[in-house]
């Protein structure tokens, strides 16, 4: 650099103690979310582990571990990563040190409450944005904390251009605003719930442009960015291809956010969003691919590395999973291969690839990367760390293999049509059962991962106990504002110099998508068969999907039958969207531990979904559903329903002002009928009644479950 | 950078010691891209705009009705069911234990162990709420169901030789008065 020569020198102190911070809270969330995930695993393997406590039940259990994994493990681990390296890419200490740890306190705070409330059943159910509306408030503060200090940060910078990395990062901190803040448009009903001012294919369609964006914004983006940091710092070795560096940049910011839709294929979504996604899934898999040649190929020339130095195992073991997923990606998002694959463990699997293999093993590699560098210390043990990555390996593959099994085994089986026109396992508990014992081997698989991680804490605390006591700060000198020099530059050399220009048009590159795939379902009338219109759910309906939504149910069970034969010969008429219109929050769901509920109104007599909910097994032999007992003697909150129908009212739902005015007794007359019919049978079987039965939860939850399928005005 | 490959296409940039390559772009990569991009164009336009693929409704139309075509088939080519018949099968010890596990397996639920009756009526008493109570009754109302009483219709879900084992298998619980048998329900038929 030819700046470096001339004008005024500065000494520049890197703020490493928040490094730290995070370090240490990636390394605790980390163990935390891998147990939680591993306690869900045992659950499906083995009902019984849900306790018959609501708390612990699977349904809620999962939106923990999955929040946990995402935001509390990666996120901390991403900001780590970003405070670390943004410095030194930008010889800069973090623009504000009260920013900084505003962003770090305030993130775990977020985190306490997220560990805090989705146990207790408090959830808008959208996967991964479970987190009701005063945490996703917090969330939005923090971010922009966050976004401050990294934009103050590049402003000061006193390198003149921008590295790839901190391209990444850009897009990062930029299309995660606007995904959390779009996807979380909600109306309060409660100190601790709302309803999403979008209602069925609308809901549908921004939590997925949302969940898969989570994917691309939070778990590629800018772990590509660490990735571009880490690898050659780790390794020693230039980067490949600075012109793959862009081409694949851009391709993937613009390309990535139009594949939401794939979550979608054979719904109720109108075809042409499903067909963009499907082909935009398509398009991504080159730029996906850049980035695994790039971070591959820099390793060119000191393969012998692999051999040698656990971190750039678990470094290009992560890029090698990231391409394997970005492979099977674009695959599943095939329509056929789509109606195979989705609903099933499958992509379980697929997701873990990449979470485990891509984001975890990156992470782990950094770790190590990290810990003697901030620390100043040598690693206690490399023997250790190699231990670590083949058992962690073993984990990831036993995980992968047998989920890819399951998933595979259980799509045959739901597809099987026999000569006679019939589905050839028309009970789908056996679809289940079959797939038990691989449920145990991915347990297993998890268990060694988590293993290794153990061996990875122990190893980094040996590690920063027997560093010097004095603390080690890493500063540079440095011209101050080299930037200033005469640009020679052109071309995207010259847009890396310029931060505002990059940021917008990184912005431009996510709008264009995300507008023209969102904006023509905001009309969702537009869709709407005047034909085929439904009624709204009366109040006490409301009140138990209200519960089915706080139970998590939404993790076992699809509402969305597909347009696809055997779907239709096993749950019945394909779903249409009029059926979800007024669904705030849609439950069309994404896996199908259990059958599709879209039709299940009126399947069953009310007693069989009494005795059912009380413990599944006494009507279903070898199911693996959680029984849920306090429903039985838990109270329906039936006050609040004024409340919640003046909010749908607004909303556009179209109820009277008198069902507004008096939805709670409306409610109760309703509750009153059931109960006493439910009574009735209960007492015909021979059963007891509980108390007060009109008033409890379950039948409200019963009452919704029946009218499931049931309000088609021209049924 | 310790490496000794002079002729690598090295850049002057350097970010904290971090140095750039700029190989071109491998040509296999490159056609990947195009390739994905012109299907997918060839894909929406074929599908979405000219509207020369069918549509995923019309698309579930002609495999539904492939299926109802083996449905029909099946049904025409299946032995029609009659009182002699299936009494003929009542003889068959063989029929009767079939009927007995399928009736365990997917009935026992609603109908109790015993067919003594819990969520559904009570299969022992000689009243019936849909049926007269003979066999082929019994045999239709399990194909058909009552599925606005929770009732399921197991056509599709049992095989039809299977059903009528079943059906036979309640006929012959006739009067077997369990213990708590639900009271009767419906008409008497003797
Ligand atoms: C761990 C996954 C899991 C969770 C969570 C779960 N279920 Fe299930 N559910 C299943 C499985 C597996 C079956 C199939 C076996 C059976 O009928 O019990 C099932 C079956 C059902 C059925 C019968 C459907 C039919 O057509 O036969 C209903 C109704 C049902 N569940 C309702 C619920 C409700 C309501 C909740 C939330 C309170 C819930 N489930 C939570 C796994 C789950
Ligand atoms: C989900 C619970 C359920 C299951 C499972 C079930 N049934 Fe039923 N069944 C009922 C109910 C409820 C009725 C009564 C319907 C009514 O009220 O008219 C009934 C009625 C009947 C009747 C007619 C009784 C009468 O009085 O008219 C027969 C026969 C019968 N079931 C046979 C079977 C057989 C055979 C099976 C297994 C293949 C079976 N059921 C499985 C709930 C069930």
């Amino acid at each position: 650099m030819s700046e470096a020569q001339h004008g005024r020198f500065l000494n520049e102190v890197y703020d490493d103690r928040v490094v730290k911070a995070f370090v240490l809270a990636t390394i605790t969330w980390g163990l935390i979310a891998f147990t939680v995930g591993l306690i869900a695993a045992l659950q499906l393997a083995y009902w019984p582990l849900n306790l018959n406590l609501e708390w612990l039940t699977f349904g809620r259990i999962r939106p923990l571990h999955t929040n946990a994994a995402i935001f509390a493990f990666a996120g901390n681990a991403i900001f780590a990563g970003i405070y670390h390296s943004s410095q030194r890419l930008l010889k800069k200490r973090m623009f504000n040190d009260f920013l900084s740890w505003t962003h770090f306190w305030g993130w775990q705070t977020i985190i306490v409450a997220a560990a805090i409330t989705l146990p207790l059943g408090f959830t808008q159910s959208k996967e991964y944005a479970e987190l009701e509306w005063p945490i996703d408030i917090a969330i939005t503060v923090i971010w922009v904390v966050f976004a401050v200090n990294f934009f103050g940060t590049l402003i000061q910078r006193r390198e003149k251009h921008m590295y790839v990395a901190i391209w990444f990062y850009i897009s990062t901190i930029i299309t995660v605003a606007v995904l959390h803040i779009v996807n979380s448009l909600e109306i309060p009903v409660g100190m601790l719930q709302s309803y999403p001012i979008w209602a069925g294919i609308q809901d549908a369609l921004v939590q997925w442009w949302y969940g898969h964006n989570a994917v691309a914004f939070f778990l590629t983006t800018p772990f590509l960015g660490l990735m571009y940091y880490y690898i050659p710092k780790a390794s020693g070795r230039p980067i490949y291809s600075y012109r793959l560096s862009i081409i694949h940049f851009w391709a993937l910011v613009f390309i990535y956010i139009w594949a939401g839709p794939h979550h979608l294929l054979n719904t109720a979504l109108p075809d042409w969003a499903q067909t963009l996604g499907m082909v935009f899934s398509l398009m991504l898999w080159a730029p996906s691919w850049g980035g695994m040649i790039n971070g591959l190929l820099t390793l060119r020339g000191a393969w012998h590395l692999l051999r040698t130095v656990p971190i750039i195992k678990f470094l290009i073991v992560a890029v090698t999973f990231y391409g394997m997923s970005t492979f099977e990606g674009p695959l599943l998002s095939i329509k056929s291969v789509s109606s195979l694959a989705h609903y099933t463990d499958w992509i379980i699997g697929h997701v873990h690839g990449g979470a485990l293999g891509w984001n975890g093993f990156l992470t782990i590699g950094m770790l190590y990367y990290l810990v003697p560098k901030l620390w100043n210390r040598k690693l206690y043990s490399v023997k250790l760390a190699t231990t670590h990555f083949w058992t962690g390996f073993t984990g990831v593959l036993l995980y992968y293999i047998s989920m890819w099994a399951a998933g595979i085994t259980q799509g045959l089986m739901w597809q099987a049509i026999d000569s006679k026109g019939q589905l050839v396992y028309p009970d789908f508990v056996q679809t289940v059962t079959e797939i038990v014992p691989l449920y145990w081997v991915r347990a297993t698989g998890g268990l060694l991962f988590i293993t290794g991680f153990c061996m990875m804490i122990f190893n980094l605390w040996k590690t920063i106990q027997a560093a010097p006591k004095e603390e080690f700060v890493e500063h540079v000198t440095e011209p101050i504002h080299p930037k200033d020099g005469v640009s020679l530059d052109n071309g995207h050399r010259k847009l890396e110099g310029m931060v505002v220009v990059f940021s917008v048009l990184a912005f431009l590159a996510i709008a264009v998508g995300s507008v023209i795939e969102i904006y023509p379902t905001l009309s969702i009338h537009k869709y709407i068969d005047n034909q085929a219109m439904v009624e709204p759910w009366t109040p006490l309906e409301q009140a138990g999907r209200d519960i089915y939504v706080k139970e998590g149910c939404y993790n076992c069970h699809s509402q969305m039958i597909r347009k696809l034969p055997f779907d239709v010969l096993r749950f019945g008429k394909s779903s249409t969207i009029e059926e979800s219109m007024y669904d705030r929050p849609f439950q069309w769901g994404s896996k199908r531990t259990g059958p599709d509920l879209a039709r299940v109104g009126g399947k069953y007599p009310h007693l069989w979904h009494f005795r059912h909910m009380n413990n599944p097994r006494a009507m279903v032999d070898g199911s693996i559903m959680p029984s849920y007992p306090w429903l039985e003697h838990k109270k329906t909150d039936f006050y609040s329903l004024r409340k919640k129908f003046s909010v749908m009212q607004m909303l556009g739902v179209p109820y009277s002002n008198e069902t507004v005015a008096d939805a709670d007794k409306i409610a109760e007359e309703q509750a009153k009928t059931l109960a006493t019919a439910l009574s009735e049978e209960i007492k015909a079987s021979g059963g007891a009644i509980p108390q007060n039965l009109e008033q409890m939860q379950i039948v409200a939850l019963i009452a919704y479950l029946q009218s499931l399928g049931q309000k088609g005005i021209n049924k | 950078m310790s490496q000794d490959n002079s002729n690598e296409p090295l850049l002057n940039h350097e970010y904290d010691g971090i140095r750039e390559l700029d190989y071109p772009l491998p040509a296999w990569w490159l056609a990947t891209f195009f390739a994905t991009i012109i299907f997918a164009f060839i894909y929406y336009i074929h599908y979405e705009v000219s509207k020369a693929g069918p549509s995923s409704q019309q698309e579930l139309e002609m495999n539904l009705a492939e299926v109802q075509a083996l449905q029909q088939k099946a049904q025409d080519a299946a032995p029609k069911v009659s009182e002699d018949t299936l009494k003929g099968l009542m003889a068959d010890n063989g029929a009767l234990e079939a009927g007995k596990a399928e009736f365990l397996a997917k009935c026992a639920a609603c109908h109790g162990q015993m067919g003594e009756g819990l969520i559904g009526p009570n299969l022992t008493d000689n009243a019936w709420k849909n049926t007269d109570g003979t066999l082929v009754g019994i045999h239709n109302i399990i194909v058909q169901g009552v599925t606005d009483k929770g009732m399921p219709a197991w056509k599709g879900l049992i095989d039809e030789a299977l059903i009528q084992k079943v059906a036979v298998y309640i006929g012959s619980l006739k009067g077997s008065t369990p213990p708590n048998g639900k009271p009767a329900e419906g008409q008497v038929y003797e």
